[in-house]
């Protein structure tokens, strides 16, 4: 059974740029796989070393960043691409300023961007900044990419003709200002070219604990305003669209908006507990933390009571059960950050993989899962389709990808628990009672627990890419139908 | 004279960013803007897929 055809003249009609949006939506899954995949690998290399192949160019150290940065910048960025383009058209009921060719630029310019610091990574170009190596070169081009975003989603916003602007698009817009800021901020380097050395190498205009705390600044921003902001954008827009009905609580919406840009830039420092950084900048970093729980659980609550009184789509559409599940998570990732960003706390969690399973409690349960809910929404959409191709496989992908995550996370709480507790233990002489590499001989068996959370995630993926080529195909699945039909019939 | 009192106002940033949040909390939640703030969440779902408007 095909829609394709019916479809087609439907399409021609959107005085929307669509065609631009598809691409991200495309861009945005293959990149996932991509990313999720180079991201178990080395999850498993650190189970079994001998993974590394023995190869410079498949260790860790440079698989690391290939992951972090398909994931974040690669998934993430064309997740966000893809929805704010498609969210500030629908709700400033305008197209997008500079159109089709200024959107492709973006696209293309942003695909090379990412082809461009993966292949610097893997020969071992890298300014070491974690979640910032691309050279100078990279980054350059990249800020050339994303102005040309700042100027389409302002001058978009600009062409309105919805007087009010949706609260989705401030926080998009707080997203792509305050990573100029801190991709420009962080990355002031002097490529040493300029010197008679290598082209492709550069030292920062930072030193020591200046660089760090620039660092940190500009690292734990990344999360706050690009898996943070640019995702609440999301939730904002799709969560209501889903349930159908408005935001819980817009004014509410409007205080987290507000309360976020005032806090979260001041968070950096809970990175550096116990470091160079001056005790004050420390305390003040572990203070705007600890504050940020509040308007965190604002959004969250904003987003979870959108739902009420309509609570059976939790049951009966599993595209919101990506969309709510993702909301809860990001509760639990905001509540266990200020937590660990305490002190007393911190001393207990830092540099261990309790940081890596409350990472991935974020960007798995948060950032993938609403990213997955708005990518079942927007492939339907956008290709014409009355639905996607099959709504069990969304379902299996939601199980697999949840019991994913649950391993993950569970594994790296136990494991890294354990190995800040081994650290600091002492024996009755006053000795360290472990030394480094009981503590590494130890974490074993929760690594390989982690590597197969790691593979159900991929899988999930992999669900889900299939159901895209199918629905993008026209095909729908003959199955029993997922929706009740009291369910169906209240949607009309 | 000026310069005076923008160096006894600058190190103060902290409280005149507190203030503009309260500010923006008290305009936000005052019962007479309840009804025009409410409406804007309706935005989403009035879009028309196909039509600019």
């Amino acid at each position: 059974m095909t829609q394709a055809t019916v479809a087609q003249g439907a399409k021609d009609a959107t005085p929307y740029f669509d065609d631009v949006i598809q691409k991200f939506v495309l861009a945005a899954t293959f990149w996932g796989i991509v990313g999720f995949l180079a991201g178990d690998f080395i999850a498993w290399q650190l189970a079994f070393p001998a993974l590394n192949l023995d190869l410079e160019w498949t260790s860790f150290g440079r698989v690391r960043p290939v992951h972090t940065s398909a994931v974040v910048f690669a998934f993430g960025g064309n997740v966000l691409f893809a929805t704010s383009l498609y969210i500030v058209q629908r709700t400033s009921r305008a197209s997008l300023w500079g159109g089709r060719a200024l959107g492709n630029f973006i696209f293309w310019g942003y695909q090379l961007f990412i082809v461009m610091a993966a292949s610097g990574y893997v020969m071992g170009i890298t300014q070491g900044k974690e979640y910032a190596e691309p050279e100078w070169y990279t980054d350059l081009w990249l800020t050339v990419v994303w102005v040309a975003y700042l100027l389409t989603f302002v001058g978009t916003l600009y062409k309105r003709k919805e007087p009010h602007i949706y609260v989705a698009n401030w926080f998009f817009l707080a997203m792509i200002i305050t990573i100029a800021m801190l991709h420009i901020g962080n990355n002031l380097a002097v490529p040493i070219a300029l010197f008679g050395g290598t082209w492709w190498k550069s030292y920062e205009i930072y030193s020591g604990v200046q660089d760090a705390m620039t660092q940190w600044w500009y690292g734990h921003n990344a999360v706050g305003f690009f898996l943070t902001a640019g995702f609440l954008g999301i939730m904002y827009y799709f969560v209501p669209k889903r349930a159908e009905r408005p935001v819980y609580s817009y004014r509410l919406s409007i205080v987290h908006f507000w309360a976020l840009i005032f806090l979260y830039i001041w968070a950096g420092p809970h990175h550096l507990h116990y470091t160079a950084l001056p005790d004050w900048a420390q305390t003040l970093g572990m203070t705007f933390s600890v504050m940020l729980w509040m308007p965190s659980w604002g959004g969250m609550i904003n987003g979870l009571m959108t739902l009420s009184g309509a609570w059976d789509k939790l049951r009966t559409d599993p595209v919101m059960r990506f969309l709510v599940t993702s909301v809860a998570f990001y509760g639990m990732s905001t509540f266990e950050g200020p937590m660990m960003s305490i002190k007393a706390v911190n001393s207990l969690s830092h540099y261990t993989d309790w940081g890596i399973g409350h990472v991935h409690s974020g960007s798995l349960g948060w950032v993938a899962f609403v990213s997955f809910g708005a990518l079942y929404c927007l492939v339907p959409t956008l290709w014409k389709r009355k639905q996607l191709y099959s709504m069990r496989l969304v379902s299996y992908h939601f199980w697999i990808s949840t019991v994913g995550i649950v391993l993950y996370i569970t594994a790296m709480w136990i494991s890294g628990v354990m190995q800040g507790l081994m650290w600091r233990a002492y024996d009755s002489m006053g000795f360290l009672q472990y030394s480094f590499v009981e503590t590494v001989a130890a974490m074993h068996p929760y690594y390989i627990i982690r590597a197969t959370g790691g593979v159900l995630f991929l899988t999930g993926g992999l669900i889900m890419a299939y159901n895209f080529y199918r629905t993008i195909k026209g095909d729908v699945r003959t199955e029993v139908p997922y929706e009740t039909p009291v369910a169906a019939a209240a949607r009309g | 004279m000026i310069d005076s009192i923008i160096s006894v106002l600058r190190p103060l940033w902290g409280v005149w960013a507190m203030v503009i949040f309260v500010g923006i909390v008290v305009w936000v939640y005052w019962p007479k803007n309840r009804s025009k703030i409410e409406a804007y969440g309706q935005i989403p779902l009035k879009d028309d897929e196909n039509e600019e408007r």
